[in-house]
Order: C-alpha cells, then structure tokens, then sequence
C-alpha cells in the first residue's frame, strides 16, 4: 500500500470514527505523520495520543461483578488504543508486515459507596521478532496484560498475570483494530450504526484482504499441499 | 527606520498622545502618531492623503464624543475598517495593504466584540487599552511584527518567487515535514491573488496562533513534561528554549510569535533520546532532558482530577499539562481547519463549566464526571 493510500484510509476512517460519535479524538487520524523510507511505510499512534474510545458497553459477567448494572452516571469508562505498524511496500513477500504492536486499555472508574475506585484491562497483540525465545511465540498473537499492567503489579488480588498463552489472532493495522474494538466493545445497536455503513465495510474488507487473506492462505498451506507458501506472494493473493 | 502607526481615538487629544506616548517607549522600533477622529468623508480622505506616512493603523472601537472642533464621528470604526479593505482590494486609491489594529477602554469591549463575528475579519489585533500598559513590551512586539509582515507581504505577493519565499513561513528543506494540506491551502492563497490582509490573517489565525502544526511554549513545556506555571521555573526553561532554537518557527511575525514546529521536535528528541517521547511519562521525559543537558528542569504534575502523566496538550483554560485521556474537548470553533489541535479543558476546569462550553461529543461525559464528583464531595463532607 502507498503513503497516499494510507492516508486517504486514514481519512475515510476518521470520516466514519467522526460520524459514528463514540470516539473522542477521530481527527487525530489526520495527524498521524506517516513515514516512508525506502519502501518501508510506518505510522504510530502514540501513547501519549491515544485514539479514545467512548461509552463502550460492560457485560453482564464482568468482574467487579455489578459494574454492569451501575447506572450510566456512576461509571465513567473508556477505551484507549495505540499501535505501531510498519510494512513494505513490496508484494514479492507473502507477509508486508515488518512491525506491529497494538495496545488495547480499558480504564474505567466509578463510584462506590461515595468512593472512586480505578479498574483497567489491557490486551495487547504482537508480531513475534522470531529471536530465540523460549515459550512459544506464534508470528502474531494476543496477549491479556502486557506492559500496561505493570504499574498495578502487587495491586492484583488473588489474579496472577502471565504473558502465557500467546494466542494466534491474525494481524491487525489500524482499520482492523477499530473493528476490533467496535465489534467487540459496543452492543449491537451501538455498533450496527457504523459496521453497516457501505463505507466502513469496504475499508475493513479491503484491509482484509490485504492482511488476513495472506495470513489465512500461509496458516491453510500447512495442510493444503496445492498451496505451497513458497509458491504465494502478497501480490498474487490481494490480486495486484 | 522605525514602524509608525496612526492612532485614531474620541478621547482629547492631550490623552489619545499620552496613550500613545506610552506605546512609544522603544521609539527606535515603534512610533505612534495620535490624532482624532474627523468626519467621514474626510477621514478617509485624510488616510489616503497620508498613506506614505503610516505602517499601520490604530482604532478605537467606540468613537463617541465629539473632537476638538466640536464634530462626532458620523460612521462606526468596522465602516471605517470595512471602507479601508474594500479601497486596498481594489486598488483604489491605496498603493499598500497595512495592519487595521482595535483597541478600547471599554471593561466589556471583548465580551462584546467577540459576539460580533462579523467584524472579526476585519482586524489585525484586539486590545483592551489596559494591556498597553500591563503587557506594553507584547503589544509592541507585536504591532511592530504585523506591520513588518504587512511591507513583506506587501513586496512580496505580488512576485513569482516560488511559495517558501514569498510567504516566508517555510524554508524549502522544512516543506517534506509540514502538513500536505497547508501548502495546498497556501498555494490556493497565492493563487487566487488575496489580497496581504487575507493572507496575514490566514497565516496568523489558522497557522501561528492555534496549537496545530506550531505549538506555543505552553504546550511546548507539557509535552515535554516541564513545568512552567511556576514562575521561578521560567529562568531554566528559557535556557532549555535557547537550546532547541532549531526546532523555532522563524517566518512571518515570528518575532512577536514565539512558535516551534511540532514535528521538529519530535525529529531533535528522536536524534537525542531512544525512548519516543510519546512513550514516557512527563517526569521521565524531564528526567532524561535533565541527564542530557545538566539542566534542573522542574517536572510538571498532573492536575488534582487527573488520571494519567501522559501529558500531551494542555487546559486551554489554566495551561496545565493534560493526557489526552483526562482532557475534555472545548467547544470546537466553527472554520477551524484539520490541522489544528482540539483546545481541552482538565476535568478540575470542566467542572466548572457550563455545557454548552464543552464539545457535543463531551456532554454525557461531562455531565457523568459533574454528579460522581458531586457524590464524593457529599459523601466527604458528611464525614
């Protein structure tokens, strides 16, 4: 994918987030710089810019038990997301990507007996660097914790946090992360107001295709002799 | 030579001079020529007559009593305003473009000024005359600044110097960093042959003063997680300031404007430090600026209702540091371009608000933050 075209998806997206009216910040997506060296194309969302996520939907058998049936006014939650993402331009290799790191934190605080207390939940997904390491590490996978647990270390009851297991999940840049948390952060009537629109379907299909079909084909050529990996490139699979 | 205004006020002469005394303190650099109001035609006429003799031009926004020779104003300074405009774009009778700067004694003459929209376009620079003596050395800065940029702009609009020169607000080598839209925005603005005022107050208004591409000291001390609100922290942040002087916008009205690129400060702090500055907390960031340049940079802290040290933008209200996640967006301003930071509010100031004060978006939220804080608050005080 060209600069130009990762920017033009970073301004429908920004479009829809804007439009849709639960996330707090859609205009930062125009300021992300996206860089380009050499055929390497990369963008972060920082830490310190998080694209934010508004009223996201607590169900029923969330732990502090009750939190989902607090009133709306006695909770204030909210969803952070940050990612790194670099990729090549090339479509000689199967996998573009070079980098990926995505953080997903959910921060909630309410009230209880006239008491504030804070509450968080992180996931974070990764492509494995592929150094020698000695648990398992899937090329990329999902993790519960991570990083932005470690300033609750010792504040975690009887929870034990442990970077295993690292689950499969297939890569996610930017437009796939939002679908991500859209689809599964909101209810269905929140989330049906934008998952159906003409516009978002195209962008998250795209991006689709793009990522997860040579994902798809390079986990299935395992059993599929016909589809041996060597034989694939990104090109062939998105049609280029 | 020194930059010259003509200052038109109602008041008697012998005041609108001393007011215009005190203005002139550096009269190396600044000169001001006091005068009442005449009648219209001839007040125009008078400006015409004298065009070579000013740079720029100061008004009173309330023209009510009667001048010397016993004459009330007959026309209301925008008419004035609006008349001067109209004979610059179409060159009649005017050779140059100048700065059109309001002022007033009027206690209410912002609150006022700022519901009249339509007259916005009109000026350069509002001031309540009370700055002219408790903030004198900005407002000369500044008049002297925009009557500068007026004569650059002036010579050099007119010429088929590529964008960087004739609008002086980029070098060519800092073109690659700076936002496509912009050029595109400048480049239509050349290119429709606007006029120096319309140029100017672009520039200004949708580049130099709201945080965007261009970030001010504020924002620039937060995302660096300095404090500065302490006065006596001013001293050590001025020391760091001289040494990041490459990453200062140098252009047009730079003098009176004090600015830094944004994305050269992420470049300087990238060719310094491997952590990414986006990825520390501000007293990190502070400790590391500190170990690198033997400086005693004071670390900001997070206002009392804040969750997060992520600082990133700042209350437009108070100018303390903010996460994004904590900072609650002001009501946006209708026209601004993409660009542009949102402005915020810290939640300790949110508070305070009324709704409509907020952004749409940050009603519910708000409204949810103003009944949790009134509960803990009720609950401490029956204690």
């Amino acid at each position: 994918m060209s600069r130009s075209e990762v920017l033009k998806n970073m301004r429908s997206l920004s479009g829809l987030l804007n439009e849709w009216g639960f996330v707090k910040n859609p205009n930062s997506l125009y300021k992300i710089s996206v860089e380009q060296i050499g055929n390497k194309i990369s963008y972060t969302i920082s830490d310190s810019e998080p694209l934010i996520f508004y009223n996201i939907d607590i169900e029923k058998h969330t732990i502090p038990h009750g939190l989902d049936k607090l009133s709306d006014s006695d909770i204030d939650i909210r969803l952070k997301l940050t990612s790194v993402f670099g990729e090549l331009i090339s479509e000689k290799n199967l996998d573009p990507i070079q980098k990926l790191g995505v953080n997903i934190v959910v921060d909630a605080t309410y009230l209880v007996e006239g008491k504030y207390e804070d509450v968080t939940c992180c996931w974070h997904l990764d492509r494995h660097n592929f150094n020698d390491s000695e648990f398992t590490h899937p090329t990329y996978h999902m993790t519960f914790g991570g990083s932005n647990m470690k300033k609750y270390a010792g504040k975690l009851g009887k929870l034990l946090l442990m970077p295993a297991p690292r689950i499969m999940y297939p890569p996610m840049e930017l437009i796939l992360s939002c679908d991500f948390i859209i689809r599964n952060f909101y209810s269905k009537e929140k989330r049906e107001s934008i998952i159906e629109k003409p516009g978002y379907i195209e962008l998250v299909e795209k991006a689709k295709i793009k990522y997860w079909k040579p994902y798809g084909c390079a986990f299935v050529s395992e059993w599929v002799d016909s589809m041996e990996i060597e034989n694939l490139t990104h090109g062939m699979l998105i049609g280029a | 030579m020194a930059i010259k205004y003509f200052y038109i006020d109602d008041d008697n002469l012998s005041t609108t001079k001393e007011t215009a005394k005190g203005l002139s303190v550096f009269s190396d650099d600044l000169e001001i020529e006091a005068y009442q109001h005449k009648k219209w035609p001839e007040q125009v006429d008078f400006l015409i007559d004298h065009q070579n003799d000013f740079d720029g031009l100061l008004l009173d926004w309330s023209l009510t009593q009667k001048n010397e020779s016993g004459e009330e104003a007959d026309f209301d300074i925008e008419a004035l305003a609006q008349q001067l405009r109209r004979l610059v774009i179409h060159k009649k009778k005017f050779d140059k473009d100048f700065p059109i700067v309001l002022c007033s004694a009027n206690y209410q003459f912002r609150q006022v000024f700022s519901k009249e929209a339509t007259s916005h376009d009109l000026f350069d620079a509002v001031y309540e005359k009370e700055e002219f003596n408790e903030n004198r050395e900005v407002v000369v800065k500044e008049l002297i600044e925009l009557a500068k940029g007026y004569k650059f702009l002036n010579k050099n609009l007119k010429s088929t110097a590529p964008l960087s020169s004739s609008l002086n607000i980029l070098r060519e080598e800092e073109k690659s960093m700076i936002d496509d839209r912009l050029i595109i925005l400048l480049r239509q603005i050349i290119g429709d042959n606007k006029p120096p005022h319309e140029v100017s107050r672009f520039i200004l208004e949708q580049v130099i003063k709201p945080n965007g591409l261009l970030i001010n000291q504020h924002l620039l001390a937060a995302r660096l997680g300095i404090d500065i609100l302490n006065a006596s922290n001013m001293k050590k942040f001025t020391d760091f300031k001289n040494k990041i002087s490459k990453t200062r916008y140098k252009g047009i009205f730079s003098n009176a404007w004090e600015r830094w690129w944004m994305k050269k400060i992420l470049v300087w702090w990238k060719e310094n430090f491997d952590e990414p500055l986006g990825k520390i907390v501000g007293s990190e960031r502070v400790k590391l600026l500190n170990n690198k340049f033997q400086m005693n940079l004071i670390p900001a802290k997070p206002t009392e209702l804040s969750r997060s040290e992520m600082f990133w933008t700042i209350c437009s209200e108070t100018n303390k540091p903010l996460a994004i996640e904590d900072a609650i967006i002001a009501k946006t301003k209708v026209g601004t371009v993409d660009w542009l930071d949102d402005e915020y509010y810290s939640i300790d100031t949110a508070l305070q608000k009324d709704y409509k004060e907020v952004n749409l978006l940050e009603k519910d939220r708000l409204k949810k933050l103003k009944n949790m804080y009134a509960k803990t608050r009720e609950k401490n005080e029956s204690k």
